[in-house]
């Protein structure tokens, strides 16, 4: 499974990617913030049915384009619109919490997290 | 095992889950063989077969697992007529049987998946096999059923058939199932929502959260100017609302809120952000993946009294409407909870091949240590990571060991059960008093020990304790206890098997003995009380009367001893007429390492385990004439007031040693057979008392020896070696079988060197040199007594200092009693009537003479100096007058009291030519402390 971790921090991208690895997931991608996840994305997309990414694993606040933008883009795209997304975020305002859920994520991560809960959350989101 | 504090029902839970699991193993030989023989099949296997499907039955009984104890139940009771010869096996019975081992198994696989199986056929199988009339009805009844069910192929088919069963016609896409919020909150206390089956189901299947959530209409809607409407919107955009009773709401006046049951992706935290309502008013109801609690605890955004608790059995599920009791989902959730353990189940003999390669670990680091020492010594880095290398090495060791540890409470634990039950049975009273449960003991040891244990505990209740009526004669208390008592000491444990029944009559042992032809005649009249009941021990002995079905048919204590020593434990019984009896039981910690001393005769190297060793003596050239004596045919060595047995190890080993002629370095083969031979010829008819007399001018050319005073139970005896090496941790390897049977020897190791060596066993040793520890005790009493007899002759030890009053008359006072001695010139004396002052650290003292006190001359004042006494425990500040201090002696000679005496002299001793008076303190401090008052009341 083709999986894309968005943060803006490395040491989270690094946390979220050891913890994937754990559970035998091998193909991993990093992007720093919604910008350059939303090229990648379309760029692999691009390459063919089989390269795009089937799992989104996404920060809400960073710089450039947020989480949520992300969402809103892919969510508002045409070929793309159904990929799986996983918000990970602290506890945060309920507008944007309602607004999230309205548009769709498979599920929710709390920061900090653990492996547990990541397991938890990939099987929430049906990916594992 | 369970070093994480996690829930212990559920501990417990898959401890039942793993037995039923290893008894369906041992199951099913059984009914192949039943097969293969059919009637032919012997009893022992059928036996074995009921007890395994007993156990079975026991334990989902106990974690409630109603599907698998019922059909349990149902194989159990055609077993029985088995037994009981009224059912002779057919193909047909063991067929019926094995279809229910068959789904028995699939049920135990099942646990955890959440589905049921239907048993009823197997059932009715089991039932038509116990009950052929009966069953035709049953059948047609199956069969009906089972043509009903057919067209319904959705999940839980048992459940349908109960609902089927009861009558009501229920559509299957309304089945309800109940919800209880986890948790103990007040505010969901007692509380149950019917949700649907189907859609619940669903949620759970994608992993979604299950919340029941109270809002309350003022706080949380009103104030937020929001209504129920808006707050239903909320949640549908976040989830799925599974149960509501708004609706309630309209209808009833006064009623603050409503609960809503809602399944979402959200997490508590952020749920109760979106909805605005406080997190306590919103709590888990189900946790059917079994990390929740984990994650919940993690996350911490449980407080107080919301946090959800794993005892709670979250999820019932129930046909709506039905008053029958759920056949499966009750147990299998409980059982599903049980996976959560955060023990695994290792297979033994993982740990063990993990056990043996530590081993040769801890061996690789013994023969690496010696060849790296110098460098070590050069290299302080390298000689720090030899530390750790040792830390690192021993920590596994232990750590590899400590996996292997069990509370013995695993083992004790059903004793009490056992107890209670045997005790009604036979019925008497026996209570079971368990002391020292949290002792570990390694696995290997425990599951050895369980069959003497258990054999010894019956023997308490059918031999010990008497019956109520017996025990009331007696005057005993009604009930008999049994006490287990177990502790560690010098790593060992020590077990304890007590009762307060009626005890072992000695003389009954040896006539029932010497009945079986087990002592000869003229052996009877050596045997002291002790030996005698140490002959229950003998094989083929057993006392009982009659043959009873609870301590089993004579297999005596001769298993239980074998059982015991092969663990290299031992085993003691102590037992007093009438009184109780008591059994020691002394049991090594683990089997594998043992610090051991490596000793030495002749060429060959030994080691002892340490825990046998007391103390080792060094016996000088010269002294051991002196120490070692023979009695009864044994050497003896005597040490502190005691007596020792002592053996020479070459001579039980029949090891060749030399002797080196020191100018000459020739070597000759040694030839003494016992320490106390001198070397060199020695004329054969010498006795050995006159070689030891002090005149032997030959006595230096005794060799120096070590003596190792080795324990064994209670008794003490001494191994002689020629020499000393280290004390090492040594790998016990069992004995190859070729030499299995040499009892001297508890197995090989190898030592740092690579020297393979033998490891002695001490037990071993002291029973094949057959040493008469009762002789050498009731000598060493004997002689004990005599020496009391002695010192009782003479007095008490006293230290008294002897003062002359007078000329030729001497006083004695104890010196404890003496505080302090003043020498005075009798011109410091200062008089003051018929007192006697002297000045003394620039205070008045005052002084008697002991005139005033008994019958004694005038205290004599012409030497130049005298001395002032203080007596202690006196109040005032007072002196004795002595014209002179004579000695200070010990003695123990006992004083002369005649009834010339006064009574505040002791007695009269004569030393050298002084006749002394001794003064008894406490009366002569009586009088001075009288008259000191009197004086100063006369000021």
């Amino acid at each position: 499974m083709k999986i894309l971790i968005v943060d803006d921090k490395a040491s989270i991208r690094a946390a979220m990617k050891n913890i994937l690895l754990d559970l035998g997931f091998a193909d991993i991608t990093e992007a720093v913030d919604g910008e350059e996840a939303w090229y990648k994305i379309n760029d692999e997309f691009r390459k063919g049915d089989t390269q795009a990414f089937e799992l989104i694993v996404s920060d809400m606040e960073m710089p450039k384009m947020s989480g949520l933008e992300l969402l809103r883009a892919i969510r508002g795209s045409n070929d793309i619109k159904d990929t799986p997304f996983i918000m990970a975020t602290t506890v945060t305002a309920r507008q944007i919490i309602m607004e999230t859920m309205r548009l769709g994520v498979q599920a929710y991560i709390i920061k900090p997290f653990d492996a547990l809960v990541v397991e938890l959350k990939l099987k929430q989101a049906g990916v594992l | 095992m369970n070093s994480e504090g996690h829930d212990s029902l559920d501990a417990m839970s898959s401890e039942f889950i793993a037995e039923i699991k290893d008894d369906l193993v041992s199951l099913e030989p059984d009914l192949l063989i039943m097969e293969e023989k059919g009637a032919d099949v012997d009893d022992d296997l059928i036996n074995h077969a009921f007890r395994s499907i007993h156990s079975i039955k026991g334990g989902a009984g106990f974690i409630n697992f109603k599907a698998l104890s019922s059909l349990s139940h149902a194989m159990e009771n055609v077993l029985m007529r088995v037994r009981e010869k009224k059912l002779v096996i057919t193909s047909e019975i063991v067929d019926a049987l094995l279809s229910g081992f068959d789904k028995m198994k699939l049920m135990v696989d099942l646990i955890g998946t959440r589905k049921a199986c239907d048993y009823e056929e197997e059932k009715s199988a089991l039932q038509a096999v116990l009950d052929p009339e009966a069953s035709k009805k049953v059948k047609g009844k199956t069969n009906q059923k089972a043509e009903r069910k057919s067209p319904a192929k959705a999940g839980k088919p048992g459940l349908k058939q109960q609902a089927e069963k009861s009558g009501k016609q229920l559509r299957e896409d309304k089945a309800l199932q109940i919800v209880k919020p986890l948790g103990d909150s007040p505010l969901f206390r007692d509380k149950v929502f019917y949700v649907d089956k189907k859609r619940l189901e669903n949620a759970l299947n994608s992993q979604k959260f299950v919340y029941a959530v109270h809002i309350r209409l003022e706080n949380d809607l009103v104030a937020r100017k929001k209504d129920v409407d808006s707050i239903i919107e909320d949640i549908k955009s976040i989830g799925d609302i599974l149960f509501s009773d708004f609706e309630n709401l309209k209808n009833e006046k006064g009623k603050d809120g409503f609960f809503c049951v809602i399944t979402t992706i959200l997490d508590l935290p952020l749920l109760s952000q979106v909805l605005e309502i406080n997190r306590i008013q919103m709590v888990l109801v189900d946790r059917q993946f079994t990390d929740y609690e984990t994650i919940l605890k993690g996350l911490s955004f449980a407080p107080g009294p919301d946090k959800p608790k794993g005892q709670s059995n979250p999820l019932e599920s129930m046909p709506f409407g039905t008053n029958e009791e759920p056949v499966k989902t009750a147990t299998e959730s409980k059982a599903s909870a049980s996976m959560t353990t955060q023990t695994i189940r290792i297979n033994v003999d993982l740990i063990s091949k993990l056990m043996n390669r530590a081993k040769e670990m801890v061996l690789a680091r013994k023969q690496l240590r010696p060849l790296l020492e110098d460098y070590v010594q050069k290299n302080s880095l390298a000689s720090s990571m030899m530390q750790e290398l040792d830390m690192v090495t021993t920590d596994i060791q232990e750590t590899i060991m400590q996996m292997r540890m069990q509370p013995i409470i695993d083992l004790m634990g059903k004793y009490k059960r056992v107890v209670r039950d045997i005790a009604r049975r036979i019925s008497k009273k026996v209570d079971f008093v368990l002391d020292g449960a949290d002792v570990e003991v390694d696995r290997n040891v425990l599951e050895k020990l369980a069959n003497p244990v258990t054999h010894l505990i019956r023997n308490c209740i059918d031999h010990g304790i008497e019956s109520p009526e017996e025990r009331l004669k007696s005057s005993k208390p009604e009930t008999g206890t049994i006490s287990v008592k177990a502790f560690h000491q010098g790593g060992h444990v020590h077990i304890l098997i007590s009762d307060d029944g009626a005890g072992i009559d000695p003389q009954l042992v040896l006539s029932k003995a010497f009945e079986k032809g087990l002592v000869s005649e003229d052996q009877i009249d050596k045997y002291t009380d002790k030996q005698k009941i140490d002959l229950i021990f003998l094989p083929g002995f057993s006392t009982s009367e009659e043959i009873t079905d609870i301590s089993g048919r004579g297999v005596g204590m001769d298993v239980v001893k074998t059982n015991i020593e092969r663990l290299r434990g031992h085993i003691q019984i102590d037992s007093v007429k009438g009184e109780g009896t008591c059994v020691h039981l002394i049991i090594p910690l683990t089997l594998a390492i043992v610090p051991s001393l490596i000793v030495g005769s002749g060429d060959a190297k030994f080691a002892i385990p340490q825990v046998n060793i007391k103390e080792v003596i060094y016996l000088e050239a010269g002294e051991i004439h002196k120490q070692v004596e023979n009695i009864a045919g044994s050497e003896v060595l005597r040490l502190r007031e005691n007596l020792f047995c002592i053996l020479r190890l070459r001579n039980i080993l029949g090891i060749k040693t030399y002797i080196q002629n020191p100018g000459t370095q020739e070597k000759r083969e040694e030839k003494r057979k016992a320490i106390t031979d001198r070397r060199q010829k020695t004329n054969a008819c010498d006795t050995l008392e006159k070689r030891s007399e002090k005149t032997d001018r030959r006595r230096t050319r005794w060799d120096p020896a070590y003596v190792v005073i080795l324990k064994l139970g209670l008794n003490v005896f001494g191994l002689c070696v020629d020499s000393l090496y280290d004390i090492e941790e040594v790998v016990i390897e069992p004995l190859p079988e070729y030499i299995k049977h040499l009892k001297c020897f508890a197995g090989t190791t190898i030592l740092g060197d690579g020297d393979v060596i033998m490891i002695l066993d001490v037990p071993g040793i002291a029973s094949f040199s057959r040493l008469r520890f009762d002789t050498i005790k009731s000598e060493e009493l004997k002689r004990n007594r005599l020496k009391e007899k002695k010192a009782r002759k003479k007095g008490k030890k006293r230290n008294l200092i002897i003062f002359s009053n007078a000329d030729k008359e001497y006083f004695a006072l104890e010196l404890k009693n003496v505080a302090r001695l003043e020498p005075v010139k009798p011109s410091d004396i200062h008089y003051t009537g018929n007192m006697k002052y002297m000045e003394y650290n620039s205070q008045a003292v005052l002084l008697f003479s002991m005139d005033e006190f008994l019958a004694a001359s005038k205290c004599e004042l012409n030497e130049e100096e005298v001395f002032a006494i203080f007596p202690k425990h006196i109040s005032a500040n007072v002196g004795i007058i002595a014209s002179k201090i004579i000695d200070t002696i010990e003695t123990d000679e006992k004083l002369n009291k005649d009834t010339a005496c006064s009574e505040s002299v002791l007695g009269k001793l004569f030393i050298k030519d002084m006749m002394v008076q001794v003064l008894d303190h406490e009366i002569f401090a009586g009088l001075i402390e009288k008259k000191a008052v009197i004086k100063t009341d006369h000021l």
